[in-house]
Formats: structure tokens, sequence, C-alpha cells
């Protein structure tokens, strides 16, 4: 009796967490499907009679900006990503097995950058790249991107790799790998787990930077998703295309999410694997 | 195969503080040499060193006739088998076999012929293309030796291999151990911290403390002869007595009895040194009585132990099963003179 009892309760608990983590979709959903700003304006907000989809169509035609900002976001996310992992990977390598002077020391000085606010770096990193003439290119986030994702994927991994048992690597020299194929073959393929959780956090922050991807580029046409639809200086006026598009941009990430949140968890913590 | 020599070989890792300390051993072409010793002995780091995963701080290794030290592990042409096993775990078995071969660029045909006939001899034939994670502790163990094999190296290199099996897989494993080494002819140092494996296994056995090897012998003369107190205590099951002594000419005096010494040792005081064996109901004419208070019994079939007291010292003597005796009695055994040791009481060492 106790045991179901406590089950209900347990997943009652959990229904309660899942509408309020889903609510605010079914809200942009709702409002997606509704022409012009009639969701913040009148109605149910919550339910929709008769779908319109013409905001959706409006963000399919090739002739708009939408298309353009996917794209770049898809770009700045895929070399973001590129860059990142294989910075992280081959930092966190020869951190972890090959001596570096003062590695230890690199390591902490490098989880510390991590620790910076983005606030504090912007002003000047807008100063530097409008020198360089970088400014509202796409090529800007690529540059500056990485710059957050691979603190934390160093750390991830190397902090992975102290985890992974010492004999492993040490048979893999034995055996006769070099150093090349003890990371191809045996390191990489190890660290999948850690891979993937950088990577979510790589798409967290594409997704999530607003700041940078504003302020360096302010040319509609080089912006990414996040900052072209929260800016008003793009034609999107009416909330009901703005909301599809939010939507568009947002579920493949929540999606990702919920389908590698055990990864990520698991890529986390270090010493995953058993004999 | 191939001979190894440890040359005055020394490790630090801290300045004060040597791991191995000026080790010197021969250990000769297909021989299956045991490095034994409680766990920070420093056996596994003179395995490592040679195996090329540790540097040398000082000393020389040679595999053969190769000096080694300078030498990277993948080219030092030894195979390892580790305690953990070391299995890749997003590897077949076959492939977790065949890695060291691929790492050498063996051909595809010659590799599948040798990892076939490998896998046949430990009977792993049906296993190749599961994970590690889908077999027994036993079937891991076996791929471990397995991807040694395969590689048909100079030295096999075996840290305690067995630590991680049940005790009736680790009696049968180590039986197979000896067939294999007979079987490939192959050069075997194995490092474990169990005299039980050491006695059984190795053709010859190296015995090792704080660094600094003890005796290298046969199991049966590091039994019979041991050369310090420490090795007599280590081997053997149960321990050897140990009865201090004051010595005069030659008698030696213990608590609760004396004995006439063949010679003078010429030493004042000493230590008896007597495996429970050798104090038994066992009483010939002229052999040297004592009294036992016994504390404890053990039967276990075939043997009896005595535990209790002789004088004022602690003694465990091994009598026959069906010698009658109960706890609290006081029971007359005989010393085997001919097994009896004399140790230095200051040095620790064996006197002839």
């Amino acid at each position: 009796m106790s045991g179901a009892a406590r089950i209900a309760g347990r997943s009652l608990i959990l229904a309660a967490l899942v509408v309020f983590a889903l609510l605010p979709f079914q809200w942009m959903l709702v409002a997606s499907l509704k022409p012009g700003d009639e969701q913040l304006l009148r109605g149910n907000p919550w339910w929709v009679g008769a779908p319109d989809w013409n905001n959706y169509l409006s963000l399919a035609n090739p002739t708009g900006p939408f298309g353009r900002w996917l794209l770049n976001t898809l770009l700045v996310m895929s070399a973001t990503l590129g860059i990142s992992l294989a910075a992280s990977l081959l930092a966190a390598f020869a951190l972890a097995y090959m001596r570096v002077p003062l590695g230890r020391g690199l390591a902490v000085a490098l989880f510390a950058t991590y620790l910076l606010p983005q606030g504090v770096l912007f002003l000047p990193l807008v100063n530097m790249l409008s020198r360089v003439h970088l400014l509202n290119s796409p090529l800007t986030l690529v540059l500056t991107y990485p710059g957050l994702v691979i603190p934390f994927g160093t750390w991830v991994l190397w902090s992975f790799f102290r985890g992974l048992p010492r004999d492993l690597v040490d048979l893999a020299r034995v055996e006769g790998a070099g150093t090349a194929s003890l990371l191809g073959r045996v390191v990489l393929p190890l660290a999948l787990p850690a891979l993937a959780a950088i990577t979510l956090f790589g798409v967290a922050i594409v997704f999530n930077d607003y700041l940078y991807a504003f302020a360096f580029i302010s040319d509609e046409r080089s912006q990414t998703i996040v900052a072209a639809l929260g800016s008003t200086s793009t034609d999107i006026n009416d909330g009901g295309t703005l909301f599809a598009g939010v939507l568009v941009g947002v579920t493949p990430l929540a999606i990702l999410c919920a389908l590698f949140a055990d990864t990520y968890a698991r890529g986390l913590g270090s010493g995953i694997i058993e004999g | 195969m191939a001979s190894v020599l440890y040359d005055h070989v020394t490790k630090r890792y801290t300045s004060d503080v040597a791991a191995v300390n000026d080790l010197n051993l021969q250990v000769r072409d297909t021989e299956f040499m045991v490095l034994v010793g409680p766990s920070g002995c420093g056996k596994s780091t003179a395995l490592r060193m040679l195996a090329g995963l540790e540097e040398i701080t000082e000393g020389e290794i040679k595999i053969g006739e190769r000096t080694v030290n300078d030498v990277p592990a993948r080219e030092r042409d030894i195979a390892m088998v580790f305690q953990s096993y070391a299995l890749y775990p997003h590897m077949s078995v076959y492939d977790n076999m065949a890695f060291g071969l691929k790492m050498r660029g063996t051909p595809k045909p010659e590799i599948q012929s040798k990892v076939q006939q490998a896998a046949k001899m430990l009977g792993l034939d049906q296993f190749l293309q599961r994970k590690p994670r889908q077999l027994s502790g036993g079937q891991r163990q076996r791929v471990a030796l397995g991807r040694a094999i395969v590689r048909n190296p100079q030295v096999f290199l075996l840290d305690e291999p067995l630590s991680n099996l049940d005790a009736q897989l680790r009696v049968e494993t180590r039986i197979n151990l000896q067939k294999l080494h007979r079987d490939l002819g192959s050069t075997f140092i194995y490092v474990t911290h169990d005299q039980v494996e050491a006695m059984t296994m190795g053709d010859r056995i190296a015995v090792l403390k704080d660094g600094l090897l003890q005796q290298v012998a046969s199991p049966r003369e590091i039994y019979d002869q041991p050369a310090n107190m420490y090795v007599a205590g280590f081997i053997g099951s149960p321990k050897m007595n140990f009865i201090p002594v004051t010595v005069q000419g030659q008698t030696a005096r213990a608590s609760g009895f004396e004995v006439q010494l063949p010679r003078a040792p010429g030493i004042a005081r000493g230590v008896l040194g007597l495996r429970p064996e050798d104090l038994s109901e066992d009483i010939r004419d002229g052999t040297p009585q004592v009294d036992m208070k016994v504390d404890v019994l053990e039967v276990l079939g075939s043997d009896q132990y005595l535990y209790g007291r002789v004088g004022a010292d602690d003694a465990i003597a091994r009598v026959d099963p069906h010698f009658q005796v109960f706890v609290g009695d006081q029971v007359r055994l005989g010393i085997n003179m001919r097994r009896l040791h004399l140790f230095d009481a200051e040095t620790e060492k064996a006197i002839q």
C-alpha cells in the first residue's frame, strides 16, 4: 500500500514538473498558430480554435530572412563545436598524458577563465574585433564562442581522463601504440560520453547567447536566430511569426537535451568506465 | 624469448625514498621468475621499468643483449598482463586481442590466424565477437592473456594477473599459466604478493621488501634456506615460528627449552626459526622435546595445527590430524633439528 502511495505521489510531482516545463512551449505553439499579435492582445492564450499556419509559411518563404538566420546559426554552431571539441580533446590529452611543464597550473588557469562573466569580456572584445574589421560577420562568433566552450570542455575531459584507469593507456603503449593511435583508437572512443556532454554545452552556449550575437553583428543578414528574433529592427514585427521562429529555433535544442540528458550527466562524472 | 638483466637498477620518485633500490637480478631465457613481496615493496615498479612505463633513475635494464633504458615501451617487444586486465570496453574480444598486432602493421590474414589460434588455446573462440562487459571475470582474464600471447613477445610481464579471480578459479588459472609457460617456451616475469602463487609457479622467486631484493632462489631453496627472517616469515603458511634465544657456545636457550646447535654460531642473541611442520608429535631418539600449552586447534582434514605457547613464546605446530589433543592440554612435541634455522637477532640474517 505504502509503495503504491509513494509511486502515486512521485508520479504526481513528476507530472507537475512536466506540465511546468512544457507550458511555455504550449503557449508559444498557440501563439504561433494565431495571426498577428492576437495571442498578446485577446483570446484564450492556452488554446487555438482554428490554427493558422501562415506564420510558418512566411518563415519558410525562401526570400525571407529566416532561412538565412537558421543557416548562420548552424554554421556558427558547427564551427564552434568543431573547433572546441578538437581543441579541448587535444589540450586535455596533453594535460593528462604528456609531460606538460606547469600542466596542473595551466589546467586550473584555463578553468579560471571560464569563471569570467561574459559581460566583462564583451566591451574589450567589441573593441578588438572592430579594429580588425571583423564586426558584422558570423566569423566573430566563430572566434569568440570557442573561448567560452574550450575551458569547460578541457576541464571536463581532463577530469574524465584522470578518472580513466591508467592501465588502459599503459597497455596501449606496451602494445605498440604511438601518441596518434593512443588518441584516436583508445582515448577518443572512450571519451565519447564526455564529448557528447561538451557538444550539448556548446549548443546551449550558441543558442543562449544574445549578448555577443547582438553586439557583434548588427547587419541583419549575418545574424543568428537568437539575435535576429530578439532584435526589434528586423522585419518580423508581428507576434505570431516571431513565436513560430522561436519555436522552430528552440525545439531541436530541447529535444536534443531531453535525449542526451543522461549522457550529459554521465559525461560530467569522471571514471565512468567499468571493467 | 630473451633473458632480462637488472643491473644496479634504482627508481626514485622523490629524492629520499627509493621504490626500487639497487636491484641486481638476472632472469634467464625461458625462465618463470616471480617477484614477490608485500604491497609497496617495489615489485610492480621493477616490472613497469622493464615495460618502459616508468623511467629508470639509475642503473641499466637489458632485454637479451639490448639495453632498453631509452627504448620506448612500444619498441621493447614485451607483452604485459595487468591486474585490471585493461581490456578496452569499446572493442570486441577479437579487436582487443588484435590491437597490438594492428599497431605493428601486421597483415590482416596473419592477425586473424594468430588471434584464432590464441583464442582456441584459451577456450575463447566462442566469444571473439563479444564485448568485455559480456564476459565473466575468468574469461576477461584469459582475453588479457590472449592479447599477450598473439604478439609472441620476447618477455611476458604479468602484474598480479590472478588477484581479481575467486579462489577456485585462481587455482585453475595458476595451473593453466604453468602449462602456458611450458607450451610457449617464453620468459615470464610474474609479480604477486601471494606467496602460494610464488611457490607454485616460479622456477625461481625473487623476494623484495622496501625496494630491496632479499633473496633470489628456487622455491625449494627459498623455503628450506631462507636468507633472512623476512624471507623465512613471508614464505610458508602458517608462518615460521620465531623463538628468541640466548646463545652460549653451542647451546641455544629459549624461555621454554634449550637445544644443542651443531656448532657454535658466535653470536650472543639469536632467533630460532622453526616451521610448524618441524614442530610435531613425531619424537625420535635424541629429538629435543618441548612442552606446548595449546590455546587454539585448527583441524584441516589433512593436517592439524596447534596454536599455543612454548615457555613464554608463541608457537604453531603441525601434527597428525588424528593426534588426540584438546584446547588447554599440555602436549609434548619434538623439534626436527635438521630443519632448524638460526638467525642473528641483530641483523636478522640466517646463520648457516
